[in-house]
């Protein structure tokens, strides 16, 4: 799961995407993927750093930093 | 016999069929505005389960795509424009939006908002700059063509003048 969000942002960096595009790219890209835990793969993304996550009025934003783009060069 | 999947009649389609229906998905068909253009046009009948195997093999590729090319054309065209009179939180505000207008996302009516009033206010800015510029300009000749009638006939001074002349031009 981590990997598909990351797989999403590095697409768009280092432009944000809302949160909603990118779980409905999950989605696609995951059969059975739930929003739980696609939520709790976000935290966890941002707490390593690996995303930033910005909060708006209407939507919330995620945006890869250098450090999950350097996970995926793994 | 195994009976065929239903999402390998919708592929088994004629190409331009196969098109048409993945741009009206992309274009915001509903799957069952899908499913009564497939029975009306095409004669067949599909599930919202074929149509939904149909959008990620064929819609979705297209979608990250577009958002692709959408993220690098942002950061050419704002770099293009040359702009340099923005901070970075200004660039990045004109960036992101690009961004969402051209990838086709859903725009929050208040950074939409600050975003027009933001190219609005920088018209308006580059408007009165040039008005500064031409009316400064008018001085300057006007001071250039007085004091050539003042040193007229000074071959020295003359000369002079021309350097100064070419380094106005310059500026």
């Amino acid at each position: 799961m981590q990997r598909a969000i990351l797989n999403a942002l590095s697409l768009v960096h280092p432009r944000l995407l809302a949160t909603t595009t990118l779980w409905s790219e999950v989605m696609l890209d995951m059969d059975g993927a739930t929003y739980t835990a696609f939520k709790k793969a976000l935290t966890e993304l941002e707490i390593k750093n690996q995303v930033v996550l910005i909060k708006g009025e209407d939507r919330d934003k995620a945006k890869i930093t250098d450090a999950g783009l350097a996970r995926l060069a793994e | 016999m195994k009976k065929p999947r239903a999402d390998s009649k919708l592929d088994t389609l004629p190409e331009s069929r196969v098109l048409e229906l993945r741009d009206g998905l992309l274009g915001g068909w509903r799957y069952d505005d899908a499913l009564s253009w497939l029975s009306t046009e095409c004669a067949v009948s599909s599930s919202l389960s074929a149509l939904s195997a149909f959008f990620k093999r064929h819609c979705a590729p297209v979608m990250k795509d577009r958002r692709q090319i959408a993220a690098l054309k942002a950061e050419t065209l704002v770099g293009e424009a040359g702009r340099t009179d923005w901070n970075a939180a200004t660039l990045e505000l004109v960036k992101q939006v690009s961004f969402e207008m051209m990838a086709g996302e859903h725009l929050d009516p208040k950074i939409s908002e600050k975003f027009i009033k933001l190219i609005l206010k920088a018209d308006s800015q580059d408007a009165a700059r040039e008005k500064i510029k031409a009316a400064a300009k008018t001085k300057i000749e006007t001071g250039l063509e007085a004091l050539f009638e003042e040193i007229k006939g000074n071959a020295k001074a003359e000369g002079l003048f021309k350097l100064l002349q070419q380094e106005v031009a310059k500026a």
